[in-house]
């Protein structure tokens, strides 16, 4: 029986997890490049959430395609707000906590955008497949959530050969090692910036989508994804996309562990001294020095 | 003493100023304002105004003043407002004990906070407080047998109206606003905007960073939990939400100090009218928006006004002045100032460099130093000494471990092996701020001033080094400044130094902590003929005062011309060493460099 438990939390830790190393990889790919930490990346992803909702309610149009809307809408908002906002704070040369400030300002806005528009009630999501199980390793698994970990793990892997195989995925590697030789090769350092800021919303709003059939709705969900992108950020080293999948996998782990064999109520706490830990002891992170 | 006004806006002269009858006016106004205004709702407003007052003024200590920009305040309000509510409410302690307590409990909780986030800089600091804030938060809702949980406590009304409230806060309001005006003007002022402008350099001017920034943070936690302390009796009624709210405290309190203007005593006052008062129109008008207009205020700030409204007009009105009479004022320099400097330099505070060497007559002896950074063997083995009294040159072709035998030396980097001692005490591995105090000082390669401190108060701060007196300090600086021919850019903002001016701040930093050792990183480096020569003048006027030099240096002109001994790396090893004429024509030496040949070179 305990070893059902230690089965069960384990491996709902891991796909939790998958989705959070979804989400981290689009904070961390921000930062590997424009070495700015984006607070509003938990609203972008609400925004994901946001659109998947209005265009299933109506529409009736499957959540894990509408990642192909999301994410794209969240791609052009994120340029938006690098091309008008962080990119002019940015070459301010701005001390690094204006950064936080302007980020936190954009996600805060944002949130109040959302429930201006959609009223702050919750809202779920009631589908039949967002309670069907499906039985693994003779565990059972909620069939939503590891569709969502199958999707996001994917993604994953499609942006890491994207970074590592095109021209496009080496311009923000280059730019992000040193954005001034990289535009000595040509780059113009200001449009990758606009374009990983872009993509690594996208991400957010991805993941959004992915998110929602297995968690609620609401304009405040933002602030609580915004610090586990933060974490799996820390643990995989700032601007490693490998790094964050093994920061999500843990991040997942600790929480589905923690809240099974520590204290529920505690669980997040689990996460911050987790991360605080990793921050103090291995500033790099568990996989080590920052590279993509 | 003359009326130093730094773009800080900080009078540094004693308060009966027309400034400070000016601020009296106002405090009194305030102590008589509650017989005018009857409305409980103003009077409300008047306490929010104050009580934002000296919540900003208390984080703008540690954030615009010693730079650690903390996300994570409220760590501080919600604990001393939980322990001052405990106090009160069970053991019946008194309120203002309690009050007090709570204020101190907020002070001992930041010292292990503190440790743990000041090994992190910038946003991994301010991150991280505020991941200590929400710790807290969630042990306030979950420990419920002492905090009563989510629910929150009740505290059982006190007085009969506010008026007793507000002046309780405004005696807060004006106690924090005097203990960091007062704090400014003491050392640990000049140390905290040290570290704030450039830790490093703070460092090898003999400040201990940790210490330091535990101080500013303590005593920004006390004066916040004072605060936190009056929150609860005042509002009646606290809860982990609205005591531990990162948006609702912790932000409001940087956005009350980032509007005003960080880094300025009258910036949070500003900020705090600003933002209380914006805050009351736009919740009655706009209602459920005023949160939107909130983050658009944050990010035009931000982005459009990093300087604050304070900061920004006191640019507007630097920059009209500047316009109107710029550079070097009329001097009270007399021709003799430089040489009766000098003589009062050298015989300064410290035994005079050889009264006491150790390791058989040297005054400095690296052993088989070695370096590795990683892979990278910077350093192979490295013997040297330096005798008292000398001007040793370190000379080598670009990457040969130079520098990296001078941050071995002065501390910035811990050798991998061997010994270095200095004048009897062994000071491998020691951290840059004792060194300093033992009397080893350096400069750096690229000039790091202090650029939000005037070019005097760069000096002061390094000669508080030696003593505690900001007065004694200042004449040292001036001293300093006098010799190296800066006395009269000593009331410019450091930023506004041309590059020879720099380093020549470098210098006088470096001899205002009266060191027996001077280790100077390429000083002559950037510099035209003229102002070479001018350099070479400076490292001759040193000499005489007896302190010692090492001169890590390309330009050959300044390295041959006043060094009595020198010593060439090549690859992290010691090529070749002895008297300059000598290494010149050292045909190992030639090789190695490939261009020191006749004349010289100055690359």
């Amino acid at each position: 029986m305990g070893n059902q438990v230690l089965l069960q939390s384990t491996l709902n830790g891991l796909l939790l997890g998958g989705l959070y190393a979804l989400i981290g990889a689009g904070m961390s790919l921000i930062f590997g490049v424009l070495r700015v930490i984006n607070l509003a990346h938990g609203e972008m992803l609400m925004v994901g959430m946001y659109i998947t909702f209005w265009l299933f309610t109506p529409f009736h149009l499957n959540p894990y395609v509408s990642v192909l809307i999301s994410f794209p809408a969240l791609c052009l908002l994120g340029a938006v707000i690098q091309r008008f906002l962080v990119g002019p704070l940015l070459r301010k040369n701005a001390p690094e906590e204006n950064q936080l400030l302007l980020t936190m300002g954009v996600g805060l806005g944002i949130t109040e955008v959302v429930r201006l528009l959609f009223t702050a009630n919750y809202r779920t999501f009631s589908t039949p497949f967002a309670t069907a199980t499906a039985t693994v390793l003779g565990v059972s698994i909620s069939l939503a959530l590891l569709s969502a970990c199958s999707i996001a793990l994917a993604i994953s892997i499609l942006l890491y050969l994207v970074l590592l195989r095109t021209d496009m995925g080496r311009s923000l590697r280059a730019t992000a090692q040193d954005k001034d030789a990289a535009s000595l090769y040509g780059i113009d350092g200001e449009r990758v910036y606009t374009l990983a800021f872009g993509i690594g919303c996208g991400l957010a709003g991805a993941a959004g989508s992915l998110l929602l059939p297995i968690y609620y709705l609401s304009p405040t969900v933002g602030g609580a994804f915004t610090l586990k992108a933060f974490i799996v950020t820390v643990l995989g080293g700032m601007g490693s996309v490998l790094g964050a999948l093994v920061g999500g996998l843990t991040l997942g782990l600790a929480e589905s562990l923690g809240a099974v064999y520590v204290s529920t109520a505690y669980r997040d706490v689990i996460g911050y001294l987790v991360f605080i830990l990793v921050l103090s002891l291995r500033p790099a992170g568990l996989v080590g020095r920052s590279r993509f | 003493m003359d009326r130093t006004e730094t773009a800080a806006g900080l009078p540094l002269r004693k308060a009966v100023t027309p400034g400070g009858i000016g601020i009296g006016l106002i405090l009194l106004a305030f102590v008589i304002l509650p017989f005018f205004v009857r409305s409980p709702y103003y009077l409300h407003l008047l306490i929010l105004f104050l009580l934002w007052v000296g919540l900003g003024e208390s984080w703008n200590l540690l954030g615009g003043f010693t730079g650690q920009v903390s996300f994570g305040h409220a760590a501080f309000f919600g604990t001393a407002a939980y322990v001052t509510s405990l106090l009160y409410i069970g053991p019946g302690v008194p309120l203002l004990v309690a009050g007090l307590l709570g204020g101190i409990f907020a002070a001992i909780l930041s010292i292990p906070i503190g440790f743990v986030c000041f090994r992190l800089r910038g946003p991994y600091f301010a991150l991280t407080i505020l991941g200590f804030a929400e710790i807290l938060r969630i042990i306030a809702i979950n420990w419920r047998s002492v905090t009563k949980g989510p629910v929150g406590v009740l505290f059982p009304p006190i007085f009969r109206d506010k008026l007793p409230f507000y002046y309780m806060v405004l005696g807060l309001a004006v106690l924090t606003v005097w203990a960091v005006w007062l704090t400014l003007r003491s050392k640990a002022g000049y140390y905290f905007r040290a570290l704030r402008d450039d830790q490093d350099a703070a460092n090898a001017m003999g400040i201990d960073p940790t210490r330091y920034k535990l101080f500013s943070l303590m005593l920004s936690a006390f004066l916040t939990g004072l605060l936190g302390g009056f929150f609860a009796p005042y509002q009646g009624y606290i809860d982990p939400d609205v005591v531990f709210s990162i948006l609702d405290i912790s932000i409001a309190m940087i956005v009350v100090a980032v509007l005003g203007g960080m880094g300025n005593l009258w910036g949070p006052p500003v900020g705090a009218v600003i933002v209380v008062v914006l805050s009351e129109i736009l919740r009655t008008t706009l209602g459920g928006a005023h949160l939107l207009v909130y983050s658009a205020v944050i990010i035009t700030i931000v982005v459009f006004l990093p300087e604050g409204l304070v900061g920004w007009f006191g640019q507007l009105l630097a920059g009209s002045a500047s316009r109107r009479g710029t550079t070097a004022r009329a001097v009270e320099d007399h021709p003799g100032a430089t040489a009766q400097a000098a003589v009062r330099l050298a015989g300064s505070d410290r035994p005079a460099a050889g009264a006491d060497p150790g390791s058989d007559g040297m005054l400095l002896r690296t052993e088989k130093v070695t370096k590795s950074f990683g892979g990278l063997l910077a350093l192979q083995s490295v013997d040297f000494q330096v005798r008292p009294g000398e001007v040793l040159g370190l000379i080598g072709p670009n990457g040969a471990g130079k520098t990296t035998l001078l941050s071995v030396i002065s501390g910035f980097e811990r050798p991998t092996a061997g010994t270095i001692r200095f004048d009897s005490h062994d000071i491998t591995g020691l951290p840059p701020h004792r060194v300093a105090h033992l009397g080893v000082a350096r400069t750096f390669q690229i000039a790091r001033p202090l650029k939000k401190m005037t070019v005097l108060d760069n000096v002061v701060t390094a000669a508080l080094a030696n003593t505690v007196h900001v007065g004694e300090a200042r004449e040292k600086a001036e001293q300093v400044l006098q010799f190296l021919e800066l006395y009269h850019r000593r009331h410019l903002l450091a930023a506004s130094l041309t590059l020879e001016e720099r380093k020549r701040l470098e210098m006088a930093r470096a001899l205002a902590t009266s060191p027996k050792l001077l280790l100077l990183d390429e000083v002559a480096a950037g510099l035209n003929p003229t102002e070479t020569k001018g350099v070479v003048a400076i490292l001759e006027r040193i000499r005489e005062t007896g302190i010692s030099i090492v001169a890590v240096e390309h330009v050959m002109q300044v390295i041959m011309s006043i060094s009595d001994h020198i010593v060439v790396l090549n690859y992290g090893q010691v090529l070749a060493e002895g008297k300059p004429a000598e290494v010149a024509r050292n045909p190992e030496v030639i090789h190695a460099y490939l261009g020191v040949a006749e004349g010289g070179d100055d690359a």
